[in-house]
């Protein structure tokens, strides 16, 4: 996949619009992500609304909210700045602010297990 | 991945001879074959009808996107054509297509396979650039316009 020496990033996209998905992971794909974890999530929002009464009364503050997904993906630090473009153009799909948050984080080491 | 690396002016054309998928399907293959001599019409023709068995790669956008792994090239290449009329396509959930991005590349890139065919289907996403490509008027427009709709995207 690479030589030791390169440097490799964990990106992570909290996605609030699960409908986006499709979009990001083909996007993945034509930048050359060549993949990524995906999980089911709530945000603090929907936990609040739905299982915390006592909030009940400021539910709105929080907006609606269907979910959210969680992406995971270790990859060359080079295709940090066209994810975060890529997420961009994506989000404005729907012209909602926070419908997609996305962060790096360094990682120390990565291996993939030998074959 | 970006499209102009893969597509080419004389793999583009705008068509009016709508007919059926299969014979839309033939002719392309023996357009591509006319201009990529290496590639074998009947080959890449029976190639595409086995892959479309498999689920059709219509698009409710009315986009379809048959693709092919074989022999006769070494690197993916796209002939595309805009289908004045449209075209039924044998899929159950989309009535007609009017744009064909035909996608055909070697067995040993299929990475580039796959990042190519996510490459057209973000740009066969998005409504407002399918009608800027559907209103091209010659083959030349819509490689013209491809090219512009492929700088759009990141």
């Amino acid at each position: 996949m690479s030589d030791s020496s390169e440097r490799f990033t964990l990106f992570v996209i909290i996605l609030n619009q699960p409908d986006l998905l499709d979009d990001v992971l083909t996007g993945f794909l034509d930048i050359g992500v060549q993949g990524a974890t995906v999980l089911e999530s709530r945000g603090m929002g929907q936990i609040i609304r739905q299982e915390m009464p006592i909030f009940a009364g400021l539910a709105g503050m929080f907006g609606e909210n269907t979910g959210s997904r969680m992406i995971f993906s270790v990859m060359p630090e080079g295709l940090a700045e066209s994810v975060f473009k890529l997420v961009d153009e994506v989000a404005q799909q729907v012209n909602s602010p926070g419908a997609a948050v996305c962060f790096t984080l360094p990682v120390d080491q990565f291996r993939l297990p030998k074959r | 991945m970006k499209l102009s690396e893969h597509i080419r002016p004389d793999l583009v054309w705008v068509l009016d001879t709508p007919g059926s998928r299969d014979a839309l399907l033939r002719e392309l293959s023996g357009r591509v074959s006319g201009a990529v001599t290496s590639i074998d019409a009947e080959a890449l023709y029976k190639s595409l009808l086995e892959r479309e068995a498999k689920g059709p790669t219509a698009t409710p956008e009315g986009v379809a996107l048959p693709h092919a792994m074989m022999t006769g090239t070494e690197e993916n290449f796209i002939a595309v054509a805009l289908v004045r009329g449209g075209c039924e396509f044998q899929s159950p959930r989309v009535k007609k297509i009017d744009l064909v991005f035909m996608l055909v590349g070697p067995q040993d890139k299929a990475w580039q396979h796959i990042r190519v065919l996510a490459r057209l289907a973000r740009i066969c996403h998005d409504p407002t650039g399918l009608e800027r490509l559907r209103a091209a008027d010659s083959g030349e427009d819509l490689f013209k316009r491809l090219l512009e709709e492929d700088a759009r995207h990141v």
